[in-house]
């Protein structure tokens, strides 16, 4: 069984990026599987959490480059004068928006929350500049720069949900004009179809993709590389957040503050008492979610009465940040056994890199023909 | 002033309590000079940190006012009202927008390098679904 989480594999499959500049300055000249030298193809996975690019550098391995999707809004009137120079930023009418990781400083020292461009997979229709913000954080992610031209873009979208009304028309039409104005050919990818193009080259692209989001946890059932079926549920670790703060009384801040911090779903003796409450109810609602998904998948597979009699058994692939939390895998392996599936599963294991395989995926999808 | 007062009192009857305990009578004027001086300045670099901490108080509890409408309503109630997006709608595409371009220097992304060559897969992914 493939464990990703051993420091060992961490080693083998990671390297210190070669290039500390930004990442368009590293794409400059990388060249593509298309043919075209100056092209500049790209993977990118637009995450509720993180805007996660991936892109082939001049030796042909895969640059990643992370961005925290988060922003803070400040009135200019309340800066005055003070040099933004040096924090990350950009300016809409009479606004000021700090963005991504200094957005987070900011919150921390004013005790602000924070801003999402996205929430449940999708643009945030909380804030009117949601779009807006996330066009300059993909442009700063994405934007090529010298004499490199962008070539194609596949970018991620969640699967519709089926537990609520919402559906990613929008989110996908936006970002596909975000994506084309920056220069390049953009085109749509279901998040868990692309886990399976990372991942499952060896099963000819057979597999089912679970991946645990902060927004949503999206589901596809792949079969020789063609989508049978794609669907997202809108849980993930924003509602675990949610839910904990809630039982105990706390900021949801706080609590992703504590789940970060090497947090095991079986374990909360660690840490002070409110810690530990956290940690106890963090355990409670992570072991709803991996049943709530299982139950859900197992039911939708059932329910659309597709002919999945495929020949052979097909992984299971777990994917996303939420999925990272010590004890999820043997949870959810736990849980599979108790479903009765209407296919055969070989195996139950994680993706190989879960913060980029989305972002790989979309890559792999980009550079194909 | 006041604080020059204050110092000048505090460095006399410091000097004063040294000239007549301390058998320092030849070097009195030097040592009350040092001392009113330091009587001085140390009240007046505490009084501007403390100004600086009221108008600080003061910019932070008017960002607290302005602030929360604009950064942002709870999470539950963002979940609660994220189904506006409606299947039978005409996006609404909003026009591309005019952000200042004095921005600051570009937000901090995490980079690292996989050690993985995706040509392969792409050339098998592209045999079993064609191109395009």
């Amino acid at each position: 069984m493939n464990e990703p989480f051993d420091d060992e594999d961490d080693d083998a499959l990671m390297t210190a990026p070669k290039t500390p500049a930004r990442s368009p300055a590293a794409r400059e000249s990388a060249p593509t599987a298309t043919g075209g030298a100056q092209r500049v193809n790209v993977g990118l996975d637009v995450g509720t959490m993180n805007l996660v690019c991936a892109s082939l550098n001049q030796t042909g391995k895969v640059d990643i480059s992370t961005l925290r999707n988060v922003f803070l809004t400040v009135d200019k009137t309340h800066l005055g004068e003070m040099d933004l120079s040096k924090i990350s930023h950009a300016r809409i009418d009479d606004s000021i928006f700090i963005l991504s990781n200094d957005a987070y400083n900011f919150a921390n020292i004013f005790g602000y929350r924070i801003n999402r461009s996205m929430q449940k997979g999708m643009i945030s229709p909380e804030d009117i500049n949601s779009a807006d913000v996330l066009a300059i954080m993909i442009r700063e992610l994405i934007g090529t720069e010298g004499g490199a031209q962008p070539g194609r873009c596949v970018y991620s979208v969640p699967g519709d949900p089926i537990n609520t009304r919402s559906n990613v028309l929008y989110h996908q039409n936006i970002i596909g004009r975000i994506v084309s104005e920056i220069g390049f050919t953009p085109e749509p990818l279901n998040e868990a179809v692309a886990i399976i193009y990372a991942e499952c080259a060896d099963t000819d692209f057979s597999g089912i993709s679970i991946s645990f989001g902060a927004g949503l946890t999206n589901v596809a059932v792949v079969y020789k590389s063609i989508p049978v079926l794609e669907f997202a549920l809108s849980r993930g670790g924003d509602w675990i957040d949610d839910n904990v703060a809630l039982a105990v009384g706390t900021i949801p801040n706080r609590v992703v503050a504590i789940k970060e911090r090497e947090f095991d779903i079986n374990r909360f003796d660690t840490g002070r008492k409110k810690e530990r409450k956290v940690r106890e109810a963090l355990g409670y609602y992570y072991t709803n979610l991996i049943h709530y998904v299982v139950k859900s998948t197992v039911k939708e597979l059932d329910r659309r009465d597709l002919d999945l009699g495929f020949p052979d058994s097909i992984p299971l692939i777990i994917s996303g940040g939420t999925s990272l939390a010590g004890g999820f895998l043997d949870l959810v392996r736990e849980q599979v056994q108790k479903e009765e599936w209407p296919l055969g599963l070989s195996t139950v294991r994680y993706a190989s890199d879960p913060l980029s395989c989305v972002a790989q995926g979309c890559l792999i999808k980009s550079l194909k023909a | 002033m006041k604080n020059f007062i204050r110092g000048a009192l505090l460095g006399s009857m410091t000097g004063v309590l040294l000239f007549w305990y301390a058998g320092i009578g030849d070097h009195f004027p030097a040592i009350v000079a040092i001392i009113i001086f330091v009587g001085i300045l140390i009240p007046l670099e505490s009084q501007e940190r403390r100004m600086e901490q009221v108008l600080r108080t003061v910019e932070e509890i008017q960002r607290r006012l302005e602030i929360p409408e604009t950064a942002g309503a709870a999470p539950l109630a963002a979940a609660s009202s994220i189904d506006v997006v409606d299947a039978e709608e005409e996006p609404t595409f909003i026009p591309s927008m005019q952000a200042d371009a004095s921005t600051g220097r570009p937000a901090p992304q995490k980079k690292r390098t996989v050690d993985r060559s995706l040509g392969d897969v792409a050339k098998k992914l592209s045999s079993m679904q064609g191109k395009g």
